[in-house]
């Protein structure tokens, strides 16, 4: 009957695009009308049965057609069928080459693999006979990479020779391969590595002298408005902003190169309107002759917290959850919030002040020119309640400093003994913090400009420089959340790097003893914390896999480099506009776990213990922003967990906390660590994590795992059963990959109590008389005060899938 | 791990195989309570959670990880015990008894039944000397015993009424 029916709904659509006609111009097959048409029909059909049944018979139907329906207008039709085939081969040699690249040796190489794949031989065998034909399987990389290199050009310009890529809609998607394999090292693997690399330079970033020239035209239009005594912001401005372009690098070399005081202080708005792209600026004061720039700005309506009274047991839940109201706090609401302790809208002026020479700054007039720019200096405006709250920069033009540790600190107490001698005045201004700007000198390395060198002193500090922000750009700071880190460890930063995608800082973390006191146990050597933040507007797989892999490559160089590679720790910011990057939590939570899987053997091979990942977003259009942190590990070796928190507010408490969204895998199987439920958002990262000594003891003691985690090897056990019945493919595959329950397992502990008195201990005695009973309950993982655990697990297999009452 | 993986897959491949059940009862040692020793009270857990399997004719999953019955030590003994060496100085020749001194005795254990024993001469000074210690603590001798019996006893029986499957891990 279905096959009747489908071929009814399907014959207007082949008659009307008259599939039979024989015509010499080229026909395109109308695989988005026939998409539309599928699952239009499967929406109107109302009996679930039949519309699942229905869903299964077209699956594979829908999977073909997918690959043609996005198609540029240029392109090559199928050209999105290949490209994918040719992404899943170059992850496949990926795969393969990661055990062998890098310089090692070969026998080194198949000890990792064989320890790695103990339980399956026949993968390390494959994968050794696979690497022996790497020179021809590199000429078929290089190939494919030429092939991805035309089609770019191709969309670019129309030539007339087209690659077979041309017009694939996801080309986009091959970036972050091409990274991984340029960032492989080894005499084998240097031909292919090139060839990604410079295609990955041509291709992505927009080369530093183009850029260059666009900032100078962006200059050159913004120094006209400004001359213009024009309000409003010029919209070549605001795109080039919204575009995210780099600047922080070539800013040093640009303002050497611009002509004259008024393009150079429209360079430092420039720069400072992208590093206050998330709060809202106004009332530019410009001053040419004294090159000083002055503008107050007011946050943005700000992120919500999510009220931690509201149930909500999975992804969905939220989403119902947000659009009721009265579940979201403004996060200004709440006093002594962390991250803005001061009122929300409250005006904040900011100066930004170019001077040429070091000894400018020292001659006492410089900062009397600067401050009555302040209206609290004058008098005009009250100081602020909440303490002080305006921003003052110096960008040095002509000096150069070098950027090493010893050197950085004396320029730091230079400048420290500098603003405490008008400390005074500072605090007369209402200044919160002062950041100088230098242009750094990093070594030899020629073909990179370096990031300016920036010092922030800050008033709740006396004016002494918070070197846990060195060189990081003071706007960003509280985005890397390093008081996190703070406090458990003494932090050095190792290095910084600007990617297209954003920033990575490295910082070297040693456990402080007070810390070591606490948890003696812990591992007290450094390890490092890798913080990224991207600032990618929307999300995206593809654009979530290239902060990634931009952490990675920044991370294994480090790792090669200090050797720390035990507890390592990632954390992604992903910082977005508040107000525009909406998203579907469950989709974003799948994505993430599926690249994090994909990547999961570097991950384990880097020492990360954990990646964090952190997005601000709003859910729809209407509803206010909320912060999603997914927190993925992998203590097992088996199994990824993904735990993702919201942040929240808890009425008794003034201060956000982490709320931990139920329904995510293994939370329910008491197998996860939801360690960060209820805990603020500012709470220190502990020098351990829980259940990690359990967990060594168990592998010390008997080579076995901990018993709390065994639920989760069962989940995954099902899971990959779901998806081997899926891969099938046929109907009987469509029909598995569409009745797929969202969790595939429930798990309750069985626990041994008092009949009476259920809170007292018990002992063999009272199983004697009688009075013992087992009940069904939740509780977190590690609470038994007993050798023996029991659980009663509720598997949805494949044979299975739907749950029996008990 | 090779070890660890066997048990993987034939579990794995277990739950597939289960024909009425979409349930399971999964039991286990905990390695880290006690180095995985069964006490009484462990026992307790398992026999309750395996009747319990029985009782509703699930299949039972037994991970086994342990170091057998406890052997326990009574502690407040443990501290004062003394040794009577044949020779003090070539201890390798063995002893004659184990004591407390009468101070400790008089202290520690007149009054409850921890040790038995009588008092007697050692060097010109009365000790006690130990011919049984009871100890204060449950289960630190034969008694773990009789529970390795209750559920040997309850896994035949399982072993009779329901599928049930072990896996020894950690040998």
């Amino acid at each position: 009957m279905l096959a009747g029916q489908t071929q009814h709904f399907l014959c207007p659509c082949i008659n009307s695009h008259n599939i039979f006609n024989f015509s010499l111009q080229p026909y395109r097959f109308p695989a988005k009308e026939y998409c539309q048409k599928i699952s239009d029909f499967g929406e109107n059909i109302q009996d679930p049965t039949e519309k699942a049944s229905f869903t299964a018979l077209v699956t594979p139907l829908v999977n073909a057609a997918a690959p043609y329906t996005n198609l540029n207008a240029a392109g090559v039709s199928g050209s999105e069928r290949a490209l994918q085939e040719f992404l899943t081969i170059l992850r496949n040699w990926i795969d393969v080459e990661r055990w062998f690249c890098d310089g090692k040796a070969y026998a080194d190489a198949v000890d990792i693999l064989r320890k790695s794949n103990a339980d399956n031989f026949d993968h390390v065998l494959q994968v050794c006979r696979t690497h022996a034909g790497l020179k021809s399987s590199s000429v078929i990389v290089e190939r494919i990479i030429d092939a991805i290199a035309d089609a770019l050009r191709v969309e670019s310009n129309s030539t007339s020779t087209k690659s077979i890529l041309a017009g694939a809609y996801s080309l986009g998607d091959a970036a972050p391969c091409l990274s991984e394999i340029g960032s492989m090292g080894g005499s084998h693997y240097s031909g292919v590595a090139l060839r990604a690399r410079k295609l990955l330079l041509q291709e992505s970033l927009p080369s530093i002298e183009q850029r260059k020239s666009r900032i100078s035209e962006v200059v050159k239009v913004l120094t006209e408005s400004a001359q213009a005594q024009d309000s409003s912001t010029p919209d070549v401005v605001t795109s080039f902003v919204d575009e995210r372009i780099p600047l922080a690098d070539v800013l040093y070399p640009l303002l050497s190169s611009l002509p004259d005081k008024s393009q150079k202080l429209a360079l430092a708005e420039l720069y400072l309107l992208k590093l206050y792209n998330s709060q809202t600026l106004k009332e530019f004061v410009r001053d040419n002759e004294d090159m000083r720039l002055k503008f107050t700005f007011v946050a943005k309506p700000s992120e919500r917290v999510f009220s931690a009274t509201t149930p909500v047991t999975s992804m969905t839940d939220l989403t119902k959850a947000i659009s009721r109201s009265g579940s979201l706090q403004h996060l200004g609401d709440i006093d002594g919030n962390s991250c803005s302790e001061m009122p929300p809208l409250t005006s904040r002026t900011a100066v930004c002040k170019l001077a040429t020479t070091f000894e400018a700054i020292e001659d006492s007039s410089f900062l009397e020119t600067s401050l009555p720019s302040f209206p609290q200096y004058t008098g005009t405006v009250p100081k602020c309640a909440a303490g002080p709250t305006n921003i003052l920069y110096i960008v040095v033009l002509d000096e150069k400093v070098d950027n090493s540790q010893e050197s950085m600190d004396v320029l730091s107490s230079r400048l420290q003994s500098l603003l405490a001698s008008s400390r005074q005045r500072l605090e007369q201004a209402d200044i919160r913090r002062v950041s100088f700007v230098f242009n750094s000198s990093q070594g030899d390395v020629t073909d990179e400009y370096p990031l300016p060198s920036i010092l922030t002193f800050r008033a709740h500090l006396n004016f002494k420089e918070d070197s846990l922000f060195r060189n990081i750009e003071p706007g960003h700071a509280y985005l890397l959340d390093l008081t996190r880190l703070s406090q458990n460890f003494t932090v050095k930063l190792l290095d910084s790097q600007q990617k297209q995608t954003g920033n990575v800082h490295l910082y070297k973390a040693t456990p402080r003893t007070a810390a070591l006191e606490m948890d003696k146990k812990a591992n007290a050597k450094p390890r490092i914390y890798v913080r990224a933040l991207s600032f990618v507007l929307e999300f995206s797989s593809t654009s979530f896999e290239k902060v990634l892999v931009d952490a990675l490559n920044a991370l294994d160089i480090a790792v090669h480099e200090y050797g720390y590679c035990v507890d390592n720790h990632l954390f992604l910011n992903l910082v977005s506009d508040y107000e525009r990057i909406i998203l579907d939590p469950v989709t974003v939570e799948n994505t993430v776990v599926s690249i994090l899987k994909r990547h999961g053997d570097r991950i384990a091979a880097l020492g990360l213990a954990e990646v964090e990942t952190k997005l601000v977003g709003s859910l729809t259009a209407d509803s206010p922003p909320i912060a999603l942190r997914m927190v993925a590990s992998n203590p097992t070796g088996y199994v990824h967990v993904m735990n993702t928190y919201v942040e929240a507010v808890d009425p008794s408490s003034t201060s956000p906390i982490f709320k931990l969204i139920g329904g995510t895998k293994a939370s329910l199987s008491s197998s996860g660590d939801s360690s960060w439920e209820g805990m603020k958002i500012t709470s220190p990262y502990p020098l351990t994590r829980p259940f990690d000594m359990q967990r060594k003891s168990a592998l010390r003691a008997s080579d076995s795992l901990y018993c709390y985690d065994l639920p989760a090897l069962f989940e995954a056990a099902v899971e990959k059963q779901w998806s081997a019945a899926a891969e099938k493919g046929g109907i009987e595959g469509g029909i598995r990959a569409a009745s797929r329950p969202f969790m595939v397992m429930y798990t309750s502990e069985l626990v041994v109590e008092k009949r009476n008195n259920y809170s007292s201990s018990w002992t063999m005695q009272d199983y004697l008389d009688g009075d013992l009973t087992l009940v069904q309950t939740q509780r977190r993982a590690g609470a038994n005060d007993v050798g023996m655990v029991a659980w009663l697990m509720t598997l949805k297999t494949v044979e299975y899938p739907e749950v029996s009452s008990i | 791990m090779k070890r660890l993986s066997f048990y993987f897959k034939l579990s794995y491949s277990s739950i597939c195989l289960l024909s009425k059940g979409r349930q399971v009862v999964l039991i286990s040692n905990d390695i880290t309570h006690k180095a995985g020793s069964f006490g009484t009270r462990e026992d307790v857990v398992f026999k309750l959670a395996s009747e319990y399997a029985r009782k509703n004719r699930l299949p039972r999953l037994y991970v086994a990880a342990n170091s057998g019955a406890r052997i326990g030590l009574a502690e407040g003994v443990k501290k004062l015990f003394k040794v009577a060496f044949k020779d003090s100085s070539k201890p390798e020749n063995g002893f004659d008894f184990l004591y407390v001194t009468k101070s400790d005795y008089e202290t520690s254990f007149r009054d409850n039944n921890q040790i038995l024993g009588e008092l007697t001469i050692l060097d010109g000074e009365e000790v006690f000397k130990i011919t049984d210690i009871i100890g204060a603590e449950p289960d630190l001798g034969v008694e773990n015993l009789k529970g390795s019996g209750l559920i040997a006893g309850e896994t035949s029986a399982a072993y009779k009424d329901i599928f049930t499957l072990t896996i020894v891990l950690g040998r």
